[in-house]
């Protein structure tokens, strides 16, 4: 038997050829379209896999980086509070020197005693500071105002009383990585007797007999209470510090991410384009080639 | 003289015959399944003289079928395989749409956006519109999960009708093939080879092979016997009825009519929707029911021992029942497995705020519900006596007295007791590796605050030391002292005498039992798998009851941990949930990849066999024009040749 072959079999063959051309033009348009080198994983199982990891990476970063945000908000929202208190504090020392003048009066200190009584009542403002409702210095409590003054009959505060605790709020800025955004009330101005001391200051200006060496005593444990401020100002300003660090590296790591992502993902248009014309051309030929094939039998030439 | 011209009228005769097939393969050029055929012709007997033999002329003997037995029989099996391919590649499709996991509505995503809630919670936890949004991202993962397996349900529906369709099929074709095999045998007997019928069964039996692979054995009677590797579909004139059974694990099976004997292929479209439904679905829904209920369980686990914004219960009742309230708890039915452990239970005054922290140790393999019950009415009253616990449809229920509130959080004991007569208060949360208990002890005798040099010596467990305090004249009393591993602790005012001592319980882990999250106690989510997960509806009716915290309103600490969970390498597996999802995208997309190959690489093979079929079976409509022309010419010739042999005859005549 010669080797036959049957217009059958040409147009089969020619058809065959033709839907496949088709199919490969669908699938370098389909990229070219989404502008997406997988579009769903069985186009590259592994490359998907790839990017799906890639991808959740991404968002975690990106998760960070929303987090380092909040954090900075709330440490400079913090820090800005604690500031105004020193400011406070520097002029409760600058009263307390003038006070401590020998030369003074009774009527003198009274008039610094007032003053200094507006400034007490500054600082327990500025401690029981709310952030969009949440108290600053109120631990975990952040729901209570943090201080609550008792007053006496001429509505002088005579002691001040801490409502919050000592727990920490944390927030995840990197993996395993926590950092602490409040600064718990209690041990900032209970543990330095900041308001007794304040109050003890005051009372001692007011009495009718002022007790200088008390009165300095009581300075100096101001001093303390101050310089401890100092040092949470200098801490939260490295937070700051360490937040903005924090949040380049993550930018930096989520631009190589998407990089990264983009290198596995993306088409590539120029060779995409390429391929796209190439297949064209085949098309055309064996379009042509197959108009040609078939067309023709004996019969064109029998009369 | 009357010879020649049976000569004559043989040529005629024949070349006539030999147009009429040529005519016929012509015009069943485009015949599907045809297969062409070809007259073979012969001298006739030849006259037989003194001279030598004289020949008679020609004859048509046998219209031939030119056919290759064994390329039928390759094209058949290739055709089986195309249909598993096809099959196997539509469906695989399909599922990759429904997963859909490089987009952006998918499971992956939901469960990133989870993840996401829980990290604006940990940043907020007071505040109710996150948590409110949260509650919707948790909606949208168990929507996800839910859809994805109606989806799979609803494909099974569908492959079932497939199967029922291609099954009857099978059932009309083997009764065709029957009925022909039936008229060939019929014409056999008489000598009739009946090429068409034959070309009519070919094509039968080769879309019955798209099916289901067959092999096909030819009788000497013409016909065909067909049969599978599960037993005959065709025997001579009979054909076996098929349908399908589902049996009650719910593989569905290919049987007789009768549903006795099972037929089990091994390619073709039915085979192929048999495993998609009976192996590649329930893979798959087996994969997402892991991965709900690891999310499930692990959620669960940690959700259970925090605290919502109250603090704490009135009165708690757990989601999932025992199968019997006297079994022992690994025994009960449960599916999330509870192992031998303790559980804290902390009881809060609600006025004076005083907190309470009970242990109660369980063992699993000998302890029932109702003792586990007990067991908490026993420790609790005995010590505070203001929460009771009892059995209520094989549930667990526990209210506090009023006045009271009780939580399952690992929070430190915020008040432990007194060392000598100074009061001691515990803050922070311990983030040791794993339950321990600290015991302070003073080393020397004084007042705290004043007496110089005056110690207090921490000890862990084992007997290490983990930190000397001092609480002498540097002290002042109330002042919060760092012990270790995030605990701190103040002492008031008091003496404390050498040898005093204090034992802190420090736990990360309020429920090492896994009790909690087995019976579903301040859980999450409801449910066990993909097709029940859902947020549990004590939740969504009240997001304040999310456990973002131990304690107190802007804890933040079990959100943290919920949030750690996605990075938890562990979690399933040994990868993290994530993970675990790009695993599942990604062997579809490999399994749909390669179908899709297959596929392309069959029908490839296909095309080239029917190439080669058709170099001997097809009809070459240029090849029987030439043989038109050439009959037609031997009939003219023949024709001539009478009239020449009637010439003779009238010039005989003439003459005579």
């Amino acid at each position: 038997m010669p080797f036959r072959i049957t217009q059958e079999s040409l147009s089969r063959t020619t058809l065959s050829n033709i839907k496949l051309n088709y199919k490969k033009m669908q699938e370098i348009q389909e990229k070219l379209s989404s502008g997406k080198q997988i579009n769903r994983p069985s186009d590259d199982p592994s490359g998907a896999r790839k990017v799906l990891g890639l991808r959740t990476e991404d968002l975690q970063v990106q998760q960070f980086l929303d987090n380092t945000e909040t954090a900075k908000e709330q440490i400079n929202y913090t820090s800005n509070t604690l500031e105004s208190i020193q400011e406070i504090f520097t002029k409760i020392k600058g009263l307390t020197i003038q006070a401590g003048n020998d030369t003074l009066g009774q009527s003198d200190r009274k008039i610094i005693a007032n003053e200094l009584d507006e400034l007490l009542e500054s600082v327990l403002q500025n401690a029981n500071t709310d952030n969009n409702g949440r108290y600053i210095f109120s631990g975990t409590e952040t729901l209570t105002s943090a201080f609550t003054a008792t007053r006496d009959s001429n509505g002088n505060i005579s002691s001040v009383s801490y409502n919050g605790n000592n727990e920490e709020i944390k927030y995840q800025i990197g993996p395993d990585t926590f950092i602490q955004v409040n600064l718990p009330g209690g041990k900032l101005f209970q543990d330095n007797k900041a308001f007794s001391t304040l109050v003890s200051l005051r009372d001692s200006l007011k009495a009718s007999t002022f007790d200088s060496t008390a009165f300095s005593n009581l300075r100096n444990t101001l001093d303390t209470a101050t310089n401890a401020l100092s040092t949470e100002i200098t801490r939260f300003g490295a937070k700051a510090n360490r937040l903005e660090i924090t949040t380049n590296s993550l930018e930096n790591s989520q631009t190589a991410l998407k990089e990264l992502i983009s290198y596995t993902e993306d088409a590539d248009v120029a060779s995409l384009i390429m391929d796209l014309k190439h297949q064209e051309n085949v098309l055309q030929s064996s379009l042509k080639t197959g108009a040609m094939v078939i067309q023709p039998t004996l019969l064109d030439f029998l009369r | 003289m009357a010879s020649d011209l049976q000569i004559g009228l043989s040529g005629i005769l024949t070349a006539q015959r030999a147009m009429l097939v040529a005519s016929h393969n012509i015009s069943n050029a485009n015949t599907k399944g045809y297969t062409r055929q070809s007259s073979l012709l012969a001298a006739r007997n030849p006259m037989i003289t003194t001279a030598g033999t004289i020949g008679q002329g020609v004859e048509l003997v046998k219209i031939i079928r030119q056919k290759d037995d064994y390329l039928n029989s390759r094209l058949r099996d290739i055709s089986s395989s195309i249909g598993s391919a096809s099959i196997k590649s539509q469906y695989l499709r399909e599922l990759e749409t429904v997963f859909n996991e490089t987009s952006d509505s998918s499971l992956n995503n939901a469960l990133a956006s989870f993840f996401k809630g829980i990290n604006d919670l940990s940043q907020n936890p007071e505040n109710m519109s996150i948590r409110s949004t949260f509650l919707e991202k948790a909606n949208t993962l168990t929507d996800t999960f839910r859809r994805i397996v109606n989806e799979l349900d609803q494909m099974k529906t569908f492959i079932k009708q497939s199967i029922e369709s291609k099954v009857s099929d099978i059932n009309t074709l083997t009764t065709n093939i029957a009925n022909i095999n039936k008229q060939i045998a019929a014409l056999k007997i008489k000598g009739i080879e009946s090429n068409d019928l034959l070309d009519k069964r070919e094509a039968l039996l080769h879309d019955l092979s798209k099916l289901t692979n067959i092999t096909v054995n030819t009788q000497n009677n013409g016909m065909v016997d067909v049969m599978t590797p599960g037993g005959a579909l065709v025997s001579g004139t009979s054909a076996t009825n098929l349908t399908f059974d589902i049996d009650t694990s719910g593989t569905l099976s290919i049987t007789d009519a009768e549903k006795v004997s099972k037929y089990t292929f091994k390619t073709g479209e039915i085979k192929a929707l048999q495993d998609f439904y009976n192996t590649t679905i329930v893979n798959y829904d087996k994969k997402f029911d892991n991965l709900a209920s690891g999310i499930i369980k692990d959620v669960n686990r940690i959700h259970g021992e925090g605290v919502g914004l109250s603090g704490g219960f009135a009165s708690i009742k757990s989601i999932n029942s025992v199968s019997s309230a006297t079994a022992a708890l690994n025994a009960a039915g449960l599916t999330i497995a509870p192992s031998s452990g303790d559980m804290y239970i902390t009881v809060i005054n609600t006025s004076t705020g005083e907190v309470t922290k009970n242990k109660i140790s369980v063992n699993v393999a000998t302890n029932s519900l109702t003792d586990f019950k007990n067991a908490i009415n026993g420790t609790v009253s005995g010590t505070a006596g203001n929460i009771t616990a009892s059995v209520v449809d094989n549930k667990l229920q526990i209210g506090a007295t009023t006045g009271y509130k009780f939580n399952f959080s690992y929070a430190l004991d915020p008040n432990p007791g007194a060392l000598g007569t100074s009061t001691a208060s515990v803050s922070g949360v311990y983030s040791g590796q794993s339950n321990d208990t600290y015991t302070f002890k003073a080393l020397g005798s004084g007042t705290i605050g004043t007496t110089s040099g005056l110690q207090i010596e921490v000890k862990n467990s084992s007997g290490t030391v983990v930190a000397t305090l001092d609480v002498g004249s540097t002290y002042t009393a109330g002042n919060t002292l760092n012990v270790a591993n995030g605990v701190s602790v103040s002492f008031s005012g008091g003496t404390i005498s050498s040898g005093n001592t204090l034992d802190l319980n420090v736990i990360n882990d309020s429920d090492t039992t896994n009790l909690l999250a087995a019976l579903g106690i301040n859980s999450f989510f409801s449910g066990t798998d993909a097709s029940n997960i859902a947020v549990d509806t004590n939740i969504s009716n009240d997001v304040s009851l999310i456990a973002a915290s131990t304690g107190k309103v802007g804890n933040n600490t079990n959100a943290l941990r919920l949030a750690a969970l996605q990075d938890n390498t562990g979690a399933i597996n040994n990868t993290t949930f994530a993970d675990y999802l790009h695993q599942i995208a990604s062997s579809l997309g490999e399994e749909a990849s390669n179908a899709y190959k297959s596929e392309e690489s069959y029908t490839a093979i296909e095309t080239s066999l029917e190439n080669r079929r058709d170099e001997i079976s097809g009809v070459s409509v240029d090849e029987e024009l030439v043989n038109l022309i050439r009959f037609q010419q031997a009939y003219q010739a023949s024709a001539k040749y009478i009239s020449i042999v009637n010439g003779l005859m009238d010039r005989l005549l003439s003459t005579l």
